[in-house]
């Protein structure tokens, strides 16, 4: 009887795994699956798996928002009290109340109960700091961007992204402190073109090692995500020849070729270094067809960066995001992709007959790419779904 | 895949495993591509980057104006390359069809097929700026914007893909914004009887797409596209209201057509609320509708506010009214969205229970 009673749950476990994988719920069934081995092998002491604190990312982006308009208010409202009531503020009186905020911000952060009301007005709170620090810290240095101004925002920004445990705060933060660092390498080193391969060096080495972050995990993804956006705005800002619109704050090198072959060479690096990872996990010759077809595939694209700019940034993230399963990450290069190619037309150097060669040429060659895969690389109908 | 890794660290970071578990499980949980799925993301990307330059390629070659090509060779080589396109097109769905007639398309309709009826799309958008070229009606009026999204219609009807549907919303639009630089000597967001044109337009599109995919489950998905509409309609149709908040609704003290725009933004919030709270249960609207209503209502309290005295306290409470709504609203979708989802998985148990019983039959 019991045996029967057994076999029935396991059916009607089984029944209902197979119609949560159809309806695309697996997730949550894998979930209660692991974490009931885990109970099992006595790593948990509770059976019932803990409430999910999981928010759809456009619900985020929408806090993240009211957030930012929260802080200006709760920013504008200390400064306008003082100077109403006691005396005309100074850089420094801003800079103390920006601490203040900055010290809320972080204490609700760190001590209270992690609701979502005490994220949020911590969250505000921490960005009405970061904004008054910095807006004191202009009055106080000259009303100018020095170098004081932005490693001591890169600190404080750094510090923030390290203390909070609240995801869209460490990625707001985390793509400010980006910017820092771009601006300090521009503003006043004047390596803004060699700021796009540092960052690709950073995101390739966090993703790549993200599974052993233990509980900075999601700390380490918010900055790769932060650091890809920042990218593509540096090489948004090359590419469309935006950056006369930064001309106080940055003296950029654009032109000198060696950083495209810096910035090209560090991409091929990588993208070989993932290539060579591949095809040792899955246990194939590096000397195969297909993996000298890959090769060449990479010299190309890299070759061809150094016409179409950010090129092989928006391939290579196709491939780390492809390769990490970030979804998120493949999607963002393939719009990055098609933006850069399609700010080749904005490129003044050669005439737009060369140009439409060069793209109707490029085109062919793709298509003609992809048949011919079809023919060396047939789809084998028994391969193993995993590594 | 990361929605189950983002819990682990959850769990790690509420103190349920160790730091060296979660290391462990975050190896486990990672799944690595496989050849064929590699394979495949080489041979989309050849595919796509290759299509769209290809088209690419040929409408610079148009906008070049090259004289030395005379009208007729330029027609031919256009035209001859839509009508391989589509011959392409026709060949490579019946071939998907034949060899998986069952097969769900890729991500977003992404499918081989798909590609090459893209780049017939932009090629249509070369044919007909080579006739304005030619003829000396110019590159880029109104008028071959919506041409365009009209003679691709039934490309996006035939073959239900996102981004084509995207590209005729985007057409109209662009159109629309064009004609109203000709006839009203610029495009005015604050402009009511502009505004509500596009607000009017998008959110149209939007419900048309919504209750269709209800209906026809599969075949007029198209989840890029609604997220552009909605959020084209609402973001115009926030900015709208808020702009007669300030300027018109109280100002004249009647009842304007400014205050028929805030009438209106409210009717349709109480329409999108019980749409998609009771009858289609969706988060993403009516997050949208929420966090809109949040910056109406704010709007709406400063000019209240500071119209009185009290200046200083009134940007305390509206700061702290902006954290305490948003707050509010989070809590209330993440109660929605845990909700929804317990539906949509009762639901697709029964339909198992219901399709394993029809299987036994």
């Amino acid at each position: 009887m019991d045996e029967n009673n057994g076999l029935a749950v396991e059916q009607v476990n089984i029944k209902l795994t197979k119609s949560m994988t159809s309806s695309g719920i697996s997730n949550e069934s894998r979930l209660a699956a692991l974490w009931q081995s885990l109970y099992t092998e006595n790593k948990v002491s509770s059976a019932q798996m803990p409430e999910s604190y999981h928010i759809p990312w456009y619900i985020a982006l929408m806090q993240a928002s009211a957030a930012w308009v929260a802080a200006l208010f709760l920013l504008v409202f200390i400064i306008a009290a003082a100077e109403m009531n006691f005396f005309r503020i100074e850089g420094h009186f801003i800079i103390y109340i920006g601490l203040g905020y900055l010290g809320i911000g972080l204490g609700l952060y760190l001590l209270a109960s992690k609701q979502i009301f005490t994220q949020q007005f911590a969250f505000a709170s921490c960005l009405s700091g970061v904004l008054g620090v910095g807006w004191g810290l202009y009055d106080v240095v000259g009303y100018g961007y020095s170098v004081t101004w932005y490693l001591t925002m890169a600190g404080i920004l750094l510090l923030l992204w390290g203390l909070v445990a609240h995801g869209v705060a460490q990625f707001v933060f985390a793509f400010c402190f980006g910017w820092c660092l771009i601006s300090i390498a521009a503003a006043k080193i004047s390596l803004l073109a060699l700021s796009p391969s540092v960052l690709v060096l950073i995101v390739s080495v966090l993703l790549l090692n993200l599974n052993w972050f233990g509980r900075h995990y999601q700390r380490g993804r918010m900055m790769v995500y932060a650091f890809v956006l920042a990218l593509l705005n540096v090489q948004s800002i090359s590419i469309f020849n935006i950056y006369p619109f930064f001309n106080t704050s940055f003296d950029p090198w654009w032109p000198m070729w060696w950083f495209s072959l810096v910035h090209v060479s560090i991409i091929f690096l990588i993208g070989s270094f993932l290539l060579v990872s591949i095809y040792r996990e899955r246990q194939q010759s590096l000397i195969s067809l297909s993996a000298l077809a890959c090769f060449i595939g990479l010299i190309f694209i890299s070759g061809l960066s150094l016409y179409m700019q950010g090129l092989s940034t928006a391939i290579l993230l196709i491939l780390l995001g492809h390769y990490c399963n970030e979804p998120w990450l493949k999607g963002i290069g393939i719009v990055s992709a098609l933006l850069f190619v399609s700010g080749y037309y904005y490129s003044l150097d050669i005439t737009l007959l060369l140009k439409s060669n060069y793209l109707a040429g490029l085109g062919g060659l793709l298509l003609v790419a992809r048949l011919v895969m079809w023919r060396l690389f047939p789809a084998n109908k028994y391969a193993k779904g995993a590594v | 895949m990361n929605n189950i890794k983002s819990q682990i660290h959850s769990w790690v970071e509420q103190g349920y495993i160790t730091q060296l578990k979660a290391n462990e499980l975050y190896q486990q949980e990672t799944i690595l591509p496989d050849a064929s799925s590699w394979r495949s993301l080489i041979a989309n990307q050849l595919l796509w980057f290759g299509a769209l330059s290809l088209a690419c390629g040929i409408i610079f070659f148009f906008a070049y104006n090259w004289q030395a090509l005379g009208r007729f060779a330029k027609f031919s080589l256009i035209e001859v390359s839509i009508v391989l396109a589509i011959a392409a097109f026709t060949w490579c769905y019946y071939r998907d069809v034949s060899r998986r007639p069952h097969d769900q398309a890729g991500i977003f309709g992404a499918t081989t097929a798909n590609g090459v009826l893209m780049a017939a799309s932009l090629l249509v958008g070369g044919l007909l700026a080579l006739v304005g070229q030619t003829y000396q009606t110019g590159a880029d009026p109104w008028q071959l914007f919506v041409l365009w999204a009209l003679i691709i219609l039934p490309f996006a009807w035939v073959a239900g893909f996102d981004a084509l549907w995207l590209l005729i919303v985007v057409l109209i639009n662009l159109g629309l914004i064009l004609f109203f630089d000709v006839f009203y000597y610029g495009w005015d967001i604050f402009e009511s009887n502009q505004s509500l044109v596009f607000i009017l337009l998008n959110l149209f599109i939007y419900y048309v797409f919504v209750f269709m995919n209800h209906k026809v489950v599969g075949r007029w998905r198209a989840p890029i596209l609604e997220y552009f509409s909605s959020i084209l309609a609402m973001g115009c149709f926030t900015c709208l209201s808020i702009w007669s908040i300030f300027d018109g609704f109280t100002e004249y003290g009647h009842f304007g057509s400014l205050s028929l725009v805030v009438c209106g933004y409210f009717g349709h919030l109480i329409f999108g609320f019980f749409l998609f709270r009771y009858l289609l249960p969706r988060v993403y609207p009516l997050a949208l509708g929420g966090f809109s209503l949040i910056a109406v209502v704010g709007a709406f309290l400063i000019k209240l506010m500071f119209e009185g005295n009290d200046f200083i306290g009134s940007i305390l409470f509206i700061g702290l009214y902006i954290i305490l709504a948003s707050t509010g609203l989070s809590i209330w979708l993440r109660t929605l969205s845990r909700e929804f989802n317990t539906q949509s998985m009762t639901l697709a148990l029964n339909q198992g229970t219901v399709g394993e019983d029809h299987g036994r039959k």
